[in-house]
């Protein structure tokens, strides 16, 4: 992230495009193409193909790659973006491909494992905002991992999440077909909770500086939230 | 004229509107027409309280005349050591796990004991780790006055 003459330039990186970053992606670059004082270019990043399955909680106008597809949309809305499709999903080997010194990452994804893998590739970045969000069926949570000049400003994804940092699940490209289609069942809602979050952490972190509630809960049952101040050391 | 001594019964079986005329024109207590009645008689308790205790049974030997036994009833106002006579201490401690939070009382309990007494009230799972005042506290630690707890949920895996 940059500032010039006012205009701050924000690089971005969307990883995942399914439930929560399909609802994401859209809300936030409403908000960056219509924000005078912002100059943003997007990388959308998954492997997937959307399908008739995902149409009860994920926006696209056609089949297809997400990234591809959903790159095709953004462009013909939002003409002040600059976007770039990364039709793959992330791994340890193209994560540097990917994400670069000072991007501001949404990390969208359905398993621990690529968390874990983008979070450790973080911490060896010398700036970087990286806001995680992931939900059960009805409830979820938000983390947002900042680092500034080579240090930690809040803690890491794996921190205070041991299954995290350990996890237990694999990657989408290690499953098989019959692993990949029986996905839990998810409630649009929900994402859209996430998705919601995610957008208040971009705010506080990226326009306003402000890091001090690295993680917020929700759960739309008791349709409470409630952020928490992380410790980083 | 011989001072006035209240228990805390006596007072309790009051209105507490009459304990409010009381304090206004006989036992000379400003200041408590818009007070609650657990503080009116906080307040009369601390100027005419009698010992804050209340005998109601006493077992004497017929042989000797000696006291054998004795049942009571006791009640007392917890005190911070540097409170006024009579201030309430608070015992409630902020308790958190994912969204859902409250204010229990469970100061004096472990870590462990809390986790067992609301493990369904806020859904706190048997492997959860508790937090203390934001870090990792053992499961033996005894929470005190001041103190927050949060026991970790698990990230939300799907998006």
């Amino acid at each position: 992230m940059n500032t010039d003459d006012n205009v701050m330039y924000t690089n971005i990186v969307v990883i995942g495009l399914g439930g929560i970053g399909s609802i994401l992606i859209e809300r936030l670059c409403r908000f960056l193409n219509y924000s005078n004082d912002l100059k943003a270019s997007i990388i959308l990043v998954d492997g997937d193909e959307y399908e008739p399955k995902n149409y009860e909680r994920q926006e696209f106008l056609q089949i297809g790659n997400k990234a591809e597809v959903k790159e095709i949309e953004l462009m013909t809305k939002y003409s002040r973006i600059d976007f770039d499709a990364f039709p793959t999903f992330i791994n340890e080997a193209n994560t540097e491909t990917v994400i670069k010194e000072g991007n501001v990452v949404f990390l969208c994804v359905d398993n621990h494992k690529t968390r874990m893998i983008v979070s450790n590739y973080c911490k060896n970045l010398q700036n970087v905002i990286l806001i995680s969000g992931g939900n059960e069926f009805t409830d979820g949570n938000v983390q947002t991992y900042v680092r500034k000049d080579g240090k930690d400003l809040t803690p890491d994804l794996c921190k205070y999440h041991p299954e995290i940092a350990s996890p237990d699940d694999k990657l989408p490209e290690e499953m098989s077909c019959e692993e990949l289609s029986a996905s839990d069942p998810q409630l649009y809602f929900t994402n859209l909770g996430a998705a919601t979050l995610m957008c208040w952490a971009f705010y506080n972190s990226v326009i306003k500086e402000n890091y001090e509630r690295s993680e917020t809960y929700f759960d739309i049952l008791t349709m409470n939230t409630n952020s928490k101040i992380r410790v980083v050391g | 004229m011989a001072r006035k001594k209240f228990t805390r019964e006596q007072l309790e079986a009051k209105r507490s509107k009459d304990l409010k005329t009381m304090c206004a024109y006989e036992l000379e207590i400003p200041g408590m027409s818009k007070k609650r009645k657990e503080e009116v008689i906080t307040a009369i308790l601390s100027k005419y309280g009698a010992a804050g205790t209340t005998a109601s049974k006493a077992t004497v030997s017929k042989e000797s005349g000696k006291l054998t036994g004795m049942e009571f009833t006791a009640q007392s106002t917890l005190t911070k050591p540097g409170n006024a006579f009579g201030q309430r201490t608070t015992t409630t401690i902020h308790v958190s796990c994912g969204a859902s939070s409250g204010n229990f009382p469970v100061a004096g309990r472990t870590v462990k004991q809390v986790g067992e007494f609301l493990r369904e009230v806020l859904n706190v799972d048997q492997l959860s780790t508790g937090l203390v005042n934001g870090r990792e506290s053992g499961a033996d630690y005894i929470l005190k006055e001041g103190d927050t707890l949060e026991f970790l949920k698990p990230a939300g895996k799907k998006g």
